[in-house]
């Protein structure tokens, strides 16, 4: 159990700085994801704390100790590579008894320890095969056992889950969980896969071109980024920019391009200040008819549309031309708002869709 | 399309050798007792006449030696080969190349020159208050291991260096995270996952050196004679064909057994597909 | 590393020095036993006919190479592996006993010690080597194009004329660079097979070197090892020939 600190480091490789000033805390327990795009220097981060590249400035402490003057073999970290790297040459059982043996403990206590992890990850019928002799789950799970039948300070991950594929992915996310809760290790891991990080992590640390962009649990970045950057990251956005103006009741709204007028909250904003915003597509409200009641209701023509199962992605070209994405949820019986009851969607029709002024999130 | 060489192969490859091993089995005139017909004799008198067994004996010795000289030469500069840059990596193996594809003739000659009387290696040690006098280093059993080691260099590097290449940097990292320091990993993990290519780097280095010819006949002398020298004296100068093709074959079968033996121990103890 | 060329460098130096011994380090400069190449008995003939030979056996062995390749990657073929091993298992013996079954042989057929025999005898170790460095250019080379030319109405021969060919100039040129070097080269096959005008370079270079000590044959070898390098550095440059060799 153990509080890793880092602490403003900046790398280079060659010529090039990956790491421009990183810093993240992860408190004991905690599970914290880096996420970002391909290149953004988080896989960098994490071999920086393993100890396989160097920070040439700034620190990496573990339970308040710098750990930058350690070799790799002597930090008693537990890595989950992307490859797993399990050694081909031997069995589950002397794959996961390799950190112990290094470690010097005796015959007893290592087999007590791996057939009590092997229950642990599910895997006890499985301790004399050899790592070809099975599949990705399975060999991630070992990989996972060995990482930390050590008891390691943190358990570093990279990309965990990147190797599944859907339907296994989805089970491991669980199983995941359920593991690093039980253990209650100190956990950082690092993805480019937004719902992984998302649904694993207590914490998120969106990580783009070298540098930490915000940190907060998943909800909070979701919902309410800081960062514009951030809110495009994840998920899907519509991105609009306006001025704010007052109207005569003192109620905000935002004057965007066409004509289109949305009245948003009231949160010490000047008048005349240039915003932009962006608004989640699952946030809009599909009806049939404008709805005086709810501010922020448009009417449109339904220009694409693209069934993805659980929702469809549909483009609206509302009025002042500009085309918004909203997610279409097939409706249990009732009118299903110009779209046929089977749930397919009447592309030309026209629809009217709707925003709260508090999904409307706003950016410098 | 495969017809023509298979063909070319049969006639001039497969049927000589029958022919070869046809003739082994038949008696030469000099022969204390000809016979008629096929039988072993040849090959009886090959396990039997001194100068033939004393031969394969050393043969197998230098073989031996030369080979396990050859990798733990080899071995380290592979590791270094493999960290190096891509311009030293060329390099290296450019420099490999022109070695291999110099004349064996010319690359033995030049160990005759650094070995010589008044050759670079005796010079140092004179220099060095070693020896008085210059020592005779050519033409001995000394000068043909070197220069058997010298010229199994590329084909050892080569299949280990494939082999270290297959292995993922992860498993050399992971070893690592878990607490073995480089060399533990070096024993533990790399090793044993690059068998293959030291398994088939020594087996090609042995049998270069068993079936070695031109180097024992230039650097050795007569009392250091190589199978492969004692069976082609039989056929230019004694004219022997029966006995100088039963030892050539003696020697052929001999390091395929060899080989046969060694990979079935390698599989078994390494668990590893050779 | 240093020990690998060491010889070599030596074989070099010790070609200018001016001395009539075999000396380390060299006494004086000299350029004499470069003229004295000559005087290795029918050095000229030899290297010509060892020329000829190489690039006939080099010339014939790719050749065949290519057809045998082909067949042997892309068909299946019920005793693959075992041709395979039949075709390239002359590298794995003795070479002695190939030079002392075909000297037997080419005896009964009554062909022995001509021109042509050497170049037959050079084939059967030689073309091991255009097979193995064409089956990798080929394993790497793109089935799909020739798929692609076919649908686009390239007949076969089309195909491999302008498609399959052009992707196996790496292998086809590494092939057969090396099987001349090797042919040109080869002492223990040759040995047996020449007589009395037909003789080869190394034979000569072999016979100079068992006879007399001045440094002559030092001053082939760096003639020798010059034009090889050049050669060598000039196909890796255009065909990248030694990534190709290593294998992946």
């Amino acid at each position: 159990m153990a509080r890793l600190e880092i602490d403003s480091i900046r790398l280079a490789i060659g010529e090039n700085e990956i790491l421009k000033g990183v810093s993240l805390d992860i408190a004991e327990g905690e599970c914290v994801s880096i996420l970002g795009p391909s290149g953004c220097g988080k896989t960098t981060t994490l071999r920086a704390i393993a100890g396989f590249t160097t920070p040439h400035t700034g620190d990496i402490r573990i339970n308040e100790r710098s750990i930058l003057e350690l070799p790799p073999h002597k930090r008693n970290l537990g890595l989950v590579f992307q490859d797993y790297a399990l050694f081909p040459h031997m069995t589950v059982t002397e794959n996961i008894a390799y950190g112990l043996v290094m470690r010097k403990a005796s015959k007893v206590d290592i087999r007590q320890r791996v057939g009590q992890i092997l229950e642990l990850v599910q895997l006890s019928d499985l301790e004399n095969r050899f790592p070809s002799e099975m599949s990705g789950g399975q060999r991630q799970r070992v990989a996972l056992a060995r990482a930390l039948v050590i008891h390691p300070d943190v358990l570093l991950l990279d990309e965990p889950l990147g190797a599944l594929d859907r339907k296994l992915r989805d089970q491991m996310q669980v199983e995941f969980r359920r593991i690093q809760h039980e253990v209650g290790i100190t956990t950082i891991f690092v993805t480019h896969d937004q719902e992984e990080a998302l649904s694993l992590s207590d914490r998120v640390a969106v990580m783009l071109d070298g540098q930490i962009q915000e940190i907060g649990a998943p909800e909070t970045l979701y919902q309410s980024p800081i960062s514009h950057d951030v809110m495009t990251f994840l998920g899907a956005s519509n991105v609009l920019t306006g001025v704010i103006a007052y109207d005569e009741n003192g109620n905000a709204k935002v004057e965007c391009d066409g004509g289109l007028v949305l009245k948003v909250n009231t949160i010490g904003l000047k008048n005349g200040e240039r915003k932009r915003l962006g608004i989640r597509p699952e946030n809009f409200t599909i009806s049939s008819t404008i709805d005086t009641q709810v501010p922020n209701s448009f009417s449109g023509k339904i220009e694409e549309c693209i069934y993805k199962g659980a929702y469809a992605d549909v483009y609206v070209r509302v009025n002042s031309g500009h085309l918004i994405n909203v997610h279409y949820k097939k409706q249990h019986g009732g009118n299903n708002y110009g779209i046929a009851k089977s749930g397919t969607v009447v592309i030309g029709s026209t629809i009217f869709i709707s925003v709260h002024p508090e999904n409307i999130l706003m950016f410098t | 399309m495969l017809g023509p060489l298979i063909a070319f192969m049969f006639i001039f490859y497969a049927v000589p050798f029958g022919n070869m091993a046809y003739e082994s089995l038949h008696s030469w005139p000099g022969d204390d007792k000809p016979h008629v017909g096929l039988s072993v004799f040849q090959y009886e008198k090959t396990t039997q006449k001194s100068r033939t067994v004393k031969s394969l004996k050393r043969t197998f010795r230098i073989s031996i030696i030369s080979t396990i000289l050859t990798f733990i030469i080899c071995f380290p500069i592979t590791l270094l080969l493999l960290r190096s840059s891509p311009r030293i990596k060329v390099g290296i193996l450019l420099v490999t190349f022109i070695s291999l594809a110099s004349s064996l003739i010319i690359r033995n000659y030049g160990w005759l020159v650094v070995l010589a009387d008044a050759g670079p290696i005796n010079n140092i040690l004179i220099w060095l208050k070693i020896f008085e006098f210059p020592k005779r280093m050519a033409y001995s059993e000394g000068a043909i291991i070197t220069a058997l080691v010298h010229y199994c260099m590329p084909f050892m590097i080569l299949p280990i260096y494939g082999s270290l290449l297959r292995i993922p940097a992860s498993n050399a990292e992971a070893s690592l995270s878990l607490g073995a320091n480089a060399w533990t990993t070096l024993r533990r993990v790399i090793l044993p996952l690059s068998m293959p290519g030291i398994f088939g780097g020594t087996m090609l280095s042995f049998a270069i050196c068993m079936s070695s010819y031109v180097t024992p006949l230039m650097l050795g002398s007569p009392s250091t004679a190589m199978v492969s020298q004692v069976a082609a004296e039989q056929i230019e100068v004694q004219l022997n064909f029966p006995w100088g093709s039963a030892i050539i074959i003696t020697l052929t079968l001999g390091s395929f057994l060899i080989v046969f033996i060694y990979a079935a121990l390698v599989g078994k103890v390494m668990r590893v597909d050779v | 590393m240093v020990f690998l060329v060491f010889p070599v460098i030596l074989t070099v130096v010790v070609s200018f020095n001016g001395s009539q011994f075999i000396e380390f380090p060299p006494t004086s400069f000299s350029l004499d036993w470069y003229a004295n190449i000559s005087s290795i008995h029918r050095i000229g003939s030899a290297t010509l006919i060892s020329l000829g030979i190489g690039l006939m056996a080099a010339g014939l062995a790719t050749v065949f190479a290519i057809g045998a390749a082909l067949v042997l990657v892309r068909y299946p073929l019920p005793a693959k592996p075992v041709l395979t091993a039949f075709l390239l298992s002359p590298v794995t013996l003795p070479t002695v006993a190939i030079g002392i079954a075909l000297i037997q042989f080419f005896i009964m057929l009554d062909v022995a010690f001509t021109w042509y025999s050497l170049v037959f005898g050079h084939i059967v170790l030689i073309v091991a080597y255009p097979i193995r460095t064409i089956i990798a250019s080929l394993t790497l080379s793109d089935t799909s194009l020739d798929e692609a030319a076919a649908s686009l109405g390239a007949g076969r021969l089309t195909v491999f004329r302008t498609i399959t060919l052009p992707q196996l100039r790496p292998g086809l040129i590494s092939g057969f660079l090396f099987a001349f070097l090797i042919s040109f080269d080869n002492y223990p096959i040759s040995i047996f097979l020449v007589r009395g005008e037909l003789t080869t370079m190394p034979i000569e270079v072999f016979n100079y070197i068992s006879q007399n000590l001045d440094p002559t044959p030092a001053a082939f070898s760096t003639l020798y090892i010059v034009i090889v390098s050049i050669v060598i550095m000039l196909a890796e440059r255009r065909y990248g020939i030694i990534s190709l060799a290593v294998g992946k």
